[in-house]
């Protein structure tokens, strides 16, 4: 899944905005995965999700977005949801795409895949233009997943495997994923990093989860929430959790920040209060302001996060033990 | 006569027909009724009633019948409690401010959430009710005085209803679809040939009487609603996601629209959830909107997808009856003509 340049520095607001949009991609994406990785079930095809595959001889591993494994062959599908203008980038961005054109181990397999890229379908008429610049890799298009139906397409190339080909596309070369909406929200998260402002809304349902009515405070387990996210969010593959302990950490670093929980890494208790975000309104734009006003721009914080010292309230200012 | 099929004690019909000559001669005040189904025990009430920063007193007297005395900030109000089976009904008939009464059992009941779900109907059940007396032996007469329409995000409208024009449900349907509204109360008079009544019925489940035959009100309009509120209830209730054999089970709730829902509405549910939830807008209505909800007071979450034509809700590990209840009438009062799809997409 691609994301915007981390590199840039615009305005503040335009990075609110970025990272809204980026939120709502990584959504999108998810469920994209998901119509596709359902699609295929349905049709005893199995769809590895982001699985760890070891590129052969070159001992290196890889992450593709897709595997499907067919049953007389095997197709990756790297997905991006949006291409450089720039062309060196452009090229770059293929480049990493072909580079999957090789030998491939996973599990107890190796094989020779086929390769295509998975993008939007507003995207590949720029992209068909580009044809003779660049090798372009087999590319199926799809259009959008939050519609009813979504539509998969070679358009350029061939998926020549006789299953995973006759799988994806139709006589008109069309494949409907009519996915059933409700099975494809049980997914929340994939292994690409998902911004943090959507990891802590999340994680801040998963505590109101274990809330009596009424109650102001609530306290959880740190070990009995990721075990409970992860759970009620079934993994794509045995081998990666939808919600890693890394990005629970990031979560509560920036809850701490917002001072809506108190963590105590010793005995692992987070105790929320309860009654903080209710009145925000909606709250991945609360979230990302909020994220951008004391992370900055970067989209992630650092270890230790630059904390933006707040003024006391009256009720601490008079709670302080004197110097 | 026997006034709820139900009843197991005589106390109850004991004290409706005690009430009966005033109401029968008009000059008792209104009889508010609130339906409600408790997740609690009557004995916990007390406590729970503190925990939501009200007060309820409860004294057991004959029966099922119980005496109710609650507070709400500085107001107080008092009422008799029936506690039966199927439910807790309250009715309050005060002769000192009978409008306020009725106004702080309401709060009240709405402090309560999630301990006490209070009923609530459909539009179109409402108007199943008013149709249903003409299947009588006898059809009465129907006279309507007044319906309110509830638009969001505009609030109630009053609408008169013409002196001496027959009840007919097609104007009141057709001014639902017009105005993109709710049908939030309907006030109307039974003329029968010995007994007539006036009662005003509630989407929220808020019952009044005014005057007339009390018994007329309780068996056609009380007991009917009661047991409808009880369906209701139920089809709200389990709802959580369960897991069996290590999958999970969603248990959703499928909404269908009689016409589409434009996606300036669509987007208009997503800010409407998000005011009345801790609520996040992952997709914002073009064409599908796609929120995660958790309930400010219980911390139910919740799913939200909606289509023009298909609104599904897809609860978490935790999803009371009461905060569902809340969000389908929330759904219901954006997107009106929306229809509750029986069973779930493993029945279907």
């Amino acid at each position: 899944m691609s994301q915007p340049s981390q590199t840039l520095r615009p305005a503040l607001s335009e990075g609110i905005e970025g990272l809204k949009r980026e939120v709502r991609l990584y959504s999108d994406a998810i469920a994209l995965y998901a119509s596709i990785y359902l699609h295929f079930q349905r049709h005893q095809v199995t769809v590895h999700v982001e699985p760890t595959v070891k590129i052969k001889g070159k001992d290196r591993s890889k992450v593709p977005d897709l595997l499907v494994e067919g049953l007389t062959g095997w197709a990756i599908l790297e997905h991006k949801g949006s291409l450089p203008m720039d062309q060196k980038l452009l090229a770059a961005e293929l480049e990493t795409i072909n580079e999957y054109n090789q030998e491939i181990a996973f599990n107890e397999s190796v094989f020779q895949p086929e390769v295509a890229l998975l993008c939007p379908h507003k995207l590949t008429s720029d992209l068909m233009s580009k044809k003779d610049k660049f090798k372009l890799p087999t590319i199926v298009s799809y259009s959008p997943p939050t519609e009813k139906t979504c539509t998969l397409a070679v358009e350029n190339g061939t998926l020549k495997g006789e299953k995973v080909s006759g799988l994806f596309s139709d006589e008109n070369g069309h494949l409907n994923m009519d996915i059933d909406i409700t099975e494809r929200w049980k997914y929340k998260f994939v292994r690409r990093e998902p911004p943090i402002p959507y990891t802590t809304h999340f994680v801040w349902g998963f505590i109101s989860l274990s809330k009596d009515a009424f109650q102001k405070e609530v306290t959880v387990q740190y070990n009995k929430l990721v075990e409970q996210i992860n759970n009620v969010c079934p993994p794509w593959c045995a081998e990666a959790k939808q919600l890693s302990e890394g990005r629970l950490n990031k979560a509560i670093d920036f809850l701490r920040l917002l001072g809506w929980i108190k963590y105590q890494s010793k005995s692992g208790e987070i105790t929320a209060h309860t009654t903080r975000g209710t009145r925000v309104g909606r709250m991945e734009e609360y979230l990302c302001e909020k994220f951008v006003k004391y992370y900055g721009l970067a989209p992630e914080p650092e270890e230790e996060p630059r904390m933006r010292k707040r003024a006391p309230t009256l009720e601490e200012f008079f709670q302080r033990q004197p110097d | 006569m026997e006034l709820f099929s139900d009843a197991r004690s005589d106390s109850f019909q004991d004290f409706i027909m005690e009430l009966a000559p005033n109401y029968a001669s008009g000059i008792a005040p209104p009889l508010h009724l609130f339906v409600a189904f408790p997740e609690i025990d009557l004995s916990n009430l007390p406590n729970v009633a503190v925990s939501a920063g009200v007060a309820a007193d409860v004294k057991r007297l004959d029966g099922e019948l119980c005496d109710l005395v609650v507070r709400l900030r500085k107001r107080r109000a008092s009422a008799k409690l029936r506690v039966s089976d199927s439910n807790w009904m309250i009715m309050v008939s005060s002769p000192e401010s009978p409008v306020t009464s009725g106004e702080v059992f309401e709060k009240w009941l709405d402090s309560m959430h999630p301990k006490l779900v209070s009923a609530f109907f459909d539009s179109r059940q409402v108007l199943d009710l008013v149709d249903s007396f003409g299947n009588l032996e006898m059809p009465p007469e129907i006279s309507v005085s007044e319906f309110v329409l509830r638009e969001y995000p505009k609030g109630p409208t009053h609408k008169t209803w013409e002196k001496g024009k027959p009840y007919d449900r097609s104007i009141i349907e057709k001014q639902i679809k017009e105005n993109n509204a709710a049908l939030d109360s309907i006030k109307f008079r039974i003329f029968a040939d010995r007994d007539s009544f006036e009662c005003r019925v509630s989407r929220n489940g808020h019952m009044v009487f005014y005057e007339g035959s009390i018994s007329q009100f309780m068996s056609l309009v009380v007991s009917p609603m009661a047991e409808i509120a009880k369906v209701n209830y139920d089809f709200f209730r389990d709802r959580e996601r369960d897991f069996v054999q290590g999958e999970i089970v969603l248990n959703e709730i499928r909404l269908k629209t009689e016409k589409d829902i434009p996606t300036r509405h669509l987007e208009r549910l997503g800010d409407a959830i998000c005011n009345a939830f801790v609520g996040a807008v992952l997709h914002s209505g073009n064409p599908m909107l796609y929120v995660n909800a958790i309930d400010r007071l219980d911390g139910s979450m919740f799913d939200i997808c909606a289509y023009p034509d298909e609104i599904t809700i897809i609860p978490y590990s935790k999803a009371t009856p009461s905060s569902l209840i809340s969000l389908y009438m929330l759904i219901t009062e954006v997107a009106p003509l929306t229809r509750r799809m029986e069973g779930t997409l493993a029945q279907n």
